[in-house]
């Protein structure tokens, strides 16, 4: 293939920069969106050629289309989630809005890694709707249903209830189906929880701020001690405002927690899909096994095409699923690999340094009563 | 000018209180001493009375159950027949006493004691806390008195410290009380003041916006306490979650228990926050809270004095003509009067003092707190370094510009599956070659966060990478190419130094 060349020079991608832009919809109704910039750099290649730069707006739902696509397209791996669209486990401060700066500004973050992810793929990086997603700013949308991977979704989905009839589930598969599983709910459990905590660590601070105000008053009346509590009630404001950063930065942490949800959601959906092929073949097998059974009670002469048959759908049934588990430990050590660094509960390093400074210097004051 | 006001005071209180003249004459003095000292040094004061409450003990008996109070009393001044006494009350004799103070020392402000009942939610009398911290306010109420250059020196205060029967001398001491209660009427008798004088009026004002401040802090830091403990149930079951999804995983689960574990040290942290923020913050609030209003009640008993002698100079004057001499119980009026005054103000002072430094500690101890409590959650997350490392790595990554670098293809260098987000601070790469059985696994770049980098560091961020391996096998016999996947872990990170940024892009 053509571009297979161009995948072998080194290549740098990132979402830059994101914008707000006003636009018509489909059904030509004024609606507001984000876009966000997709930088792609190919660097000079060993023997001298030239650099490449190109870049190009995409919107939140052209990376869904994406990865709807890279879904049906690739059954068998589990493709990178994509950033939540909408925020979720948010505590009562956060902006639930889309518009939000700060949200933009994650999800900028959370796409840049989306890419990266399939980027690093050893199969999904040689997609070529992928590959013109990242060039291709026109169009595009066009190739992609082109491809026609929307019957195929849909036919793949209505068959979801086989989930109950696999007569002999893989036990791989099923453990797998266990662990995502239950990540999916200790994660969830954690952001839920973590939400909590946010909300009363706000409080805590927050309450803190009204020191701030009743010390300055206080200050009005006090002589000696005037001077010292005025400050000392500066620093209380210091101390509640602090909070705000120490959470936006908290929220960094939730993100991840929040791709890995996310990816264990992924997982699920391969397992799914392998027991509904592990349902075909069972399907298959046994279609086979009465039609043998049939052949041998008519005659005995054209059984051998039908075993052959057989022994095709059943090679294929079993390759997917290997091909499968080794994604999923791809997706395994993805996932410990990022849980590693994940060990943060970060808030406290730049927090504690913060409470510290600002009760340090609020003693100050104090001593100075 | 002291001298004639002591003798004056003698002179009221004897009427009044009927306080033997023994005693009350060497408190003038000693007053007057102290009084002298207090503008040199605030802690000059030499010290001869020690007092300490201790040991509560609770009784039960058939009508009734209540907790008394060890009383310690150790002192060189002559009044006491021994150096020591020891003697148990229990809080109606230190109600008892306080009242008794009020009546024979009207002019002074006396101390005030916890409250009797707490009404905010239903409190046990007799649980150990509330026991703990009413004996610290019981020892308090003694110790300001001890300090007091006038009230250590009264006779009711003597008898409290020393008697062995507290009951009997109060019994005798009931007679008195209903003179006492008919001269306190007299005394506060309807007289109307016309103006306060400036210097008291700015008193007032300073009570009641001092009061009005501290009830806020105080209900700010309930506040607080509130929020905080609302916090710790949240981080208790924070903690979990992560022990929880350590039972999930392999390789992670020691760095997820530490987590837990660390978040688990957290809120015990926060647990001595916020027991030591009730244990001593609050307590010292209210005591000023209260002392606000005995200060309210003492001047209001100075304005009465000085509605009378308003009031009766006003009699004179309409008499004047026809004597000329102003009558020897307006001018005792005066005189008490002034004695008040002077009185009230060098308790102001004193407690001006008191306030400023007991204020100053006590913030002070809030703030220590604080910092403690900071200073106990990284020094344990240090003990988990995977969870530390991960907090620093965060840090850095935050703030550099993550590289991008990818590099892609199949006989060149592969970066491994899953950079973590926004991290990205370090690539390992792998040098493969397809079509071969044997793969060489190599860390071919990192990059390195900007200074302060330390080998400790990298020996660290090594640690935490997992090394992939991956074959390829044959690309082109199959149209879909099979991969396997295993992982080992990088053994010997010690060895592994730092390579040129240069060498991977």
């Amino acid at each position: 293939m053509t571009h297979n060349n161009f995948w072998l020079k080194k290549i740098e991608i990132s979402v830059s920069e994101a914008e707000k832009r006003t636009g018509r919809n489909a059904m030509n109704m004024q609606e507001t969106y984000t876009a966000y910039l997709i930088e792609t750099r190919s660097v000079e290649h060993t023997d001298g050629q030239s650099v490449l730069t190109d870049s190009l707006w995409r919107r939140y739902s052209e990376f869904e289309l994406l990865r709807n696509y890279l879904l049906v397209y690739y059954p068998h791996i589990v493709v990178p989630p994509l950033p939540e669209k909408r925020a979720e486990f948010v505590w009562h401060k956060l902006s639930a809005d889309n518009m939000d700066p700060d949200f933009v500004e994650r999800r900028r973050i959370g796409l840049e890694n989306f890419l990266l992810r399939i980027a690093s793929h050893p199969i999904l990086c040689r997609d070529k709707i992928f590959y013109l997603f990242l060039t291709q700013e026109g169009n595009w949308k066009e190739t992609v249903n082109e491809t026609g991977f929307q019957l195929k979704a849909d036919s793949r989905l209505k068959a979801l209830n086989a989930t109950f009839r696999v007569k002999n589930p893989d036990k791989r598969f099923t453990d797998l189906k266990h662990y995502s599983d239950e990540l999916q709910s200790v994660i969830s459990h954690l952001l839920r929880v973590r939400a909590r905590v946010a909300d009363r660590l706000y409080g805590v601070y927050k309450v803190h701020g009204n020191y701030g105000r009743v010390f300055s008053e206080w200050s009005a009346i006090e002589k000696e001690m005037g001077d010292g509590l005025q400050s000392a009630g500066h620093h209380m404001d210091v101390y509640a405002s602090s909070i705000d950063d120490i959470l936006e930065d908290e929220e960094h942490y939730a993100d991840q927690l929040k791709e890995y949800l996310f990816y264990a959601e992924a997982l699920r959906a391969v397992c799914r899909k392998h027991e509904l092929m592990q349902y075909d073949l069972e399907m298959a097998a046994q279609d086979l096994a009465s039609k043998k059974q049939q052949c041998e009670e008519l005659a005995t002469g054209t059984v051998r095409t039908f075993s052959l048959k057989g022994m095709t759908t059943k090679l294929f049934g079993q390759e997917t699923p290997e091909q499968r588990e080794a994604r999923i430990k791809v997706l395994e050590e993805q996932i410990n690999e990022g849980e590693q660094q994940l060990k943060s509960k970060n808030l406290e390093g730049s927090m504690c340094k913060k409470g510290i400074q600002v009760w340090t210097n609020a003693k100050e004051c104090f001593s100075k009563m | 000018m002291f001298v004639s006001l002591g003798r004056k005071r003698f002179d009221l209180i004897l009427p009044n209180g009927g306080t033997p003249a023994g005693t009350s004459s060497p408190a003038s003095s000693s007053s007057l001493l102290n009084r002298l000292q207090l503008d040199d040094d605030i802690d000059g004061e030499t010290r001869d009375l020690f007092v300490i409450v201790d040991d509560p003990k609770k009784h039960v008996c058939t009508m009734e159950t209540y907790i008394t109070y060890r009383i310690t009393t150790k002192s060189t001044r002559v009044e006491f027949d021994l150096p020591e006494y020891s003697v148990r009350r229990r809080y109606q004799d230190f109600d008892w006493l306080r009242s008794k103070l009020e009546e024979s020392q009207p002019t002074h402000l006396i101390p005030p004691l916890p409250e009797k009942f707490v009404v905010k939610g239903v409190v046990d009398r007799f649980s150990e806390e509330f026991v703990e911290t009413r004996r610290k306010a019981l020892d308090k109420f003694l110790k300001r008195i001890t300090d007091h250059p006038v009230l250590s020196f009264n006779e009711h205060f003597n008898v409290f410290l020393t008697a062995k029967d507290l009951n009997a001398y109060k019994k005798q001491g009931i007679a008195l009380l209903t003179r006492m209660g008919e001269s306190v009427k007299h005394v506060t008798g309807g007289y109307k003041l016309r103006t306060r004088p400036l210097e008291f009026a700015a008193i007032g004002d300073y009570l009641d916006t001092f009061a009005l401040k501290l009830g806020t802090i105080d209900r700010i830091a309930q506040r607080i306490i509130k929020e905080e403990i609302e916090y710790l149930v949240e981080l208790r079951e924070y903690g979990p979650v992560y022990s929880t999804w350590s039972a999930l995983e392999g390789e992670l689960a020691e760095p997820l228990e530490g987590v837990s574990a660390c978040i688990g040290n957290c809120s015990t942290a926060l647990e001595e926050l916020t027991d030591d923020m009730t244990e001593d913050f609050l307590p010292v609030l209210r005591e000023y809270i209260l002392y606000s209003d005995s200060m309210k009640s003492v001047l209001k008993k100075r304005d009465q004095v000085q509605a009378e002698y308003e009031a009766k100079l006003e009699a004179v004057a309409l008499r004047k003509e026809d004597r000329p001499k102003v009558p020897a119980d307006v001018e005792k009026c005066q005189d008490r009067m002034e004695c008040f005054n002077a009185d009230l103000k060098a308790d102001m002072e004193r407690w001006q003092n008191n306030k400023r430094q007991d204020f100053r500690q006590l913030l002070m101890g809030m703030a220590d707190k604080n910092i403690q409590y900071y200073e106990k959650i990284p020094h344990q997350n240090t003990v988990h370094f995977a969870s530390w490392r991960g907090s620093r790595l965060f840090h850095y990554c935050r703030r550099n510009k993550r590289p991008s670098k990818f590099l892609l293809g199949t006989e060149t260098l592969l970066p491994t599956q899953g950079l973590a987000p926004h991290t990205g601070t370090f690539l390992q790469c792998q040098r493969y070659s397809a079509g071969k059985t044997t793969t060489e696994t190599s860390l071919l770049c990192v990059f390195f966060p900007p200074p302060p980098f330390t080998p400790q560091w990298f020996s660290i961020s090594i640690y935490s990478m997992v090394e992939s391996v991956r074959l390829e096998s044959s690309l082109s016999k199959s149209s879909i190419p099979l991969c396997y996947e295993g992982t080992c872990s990088v053994k010997h990170y010690e060895n592994l130094k730092p390579r040129d940024e240069t060498t991977c892009s």
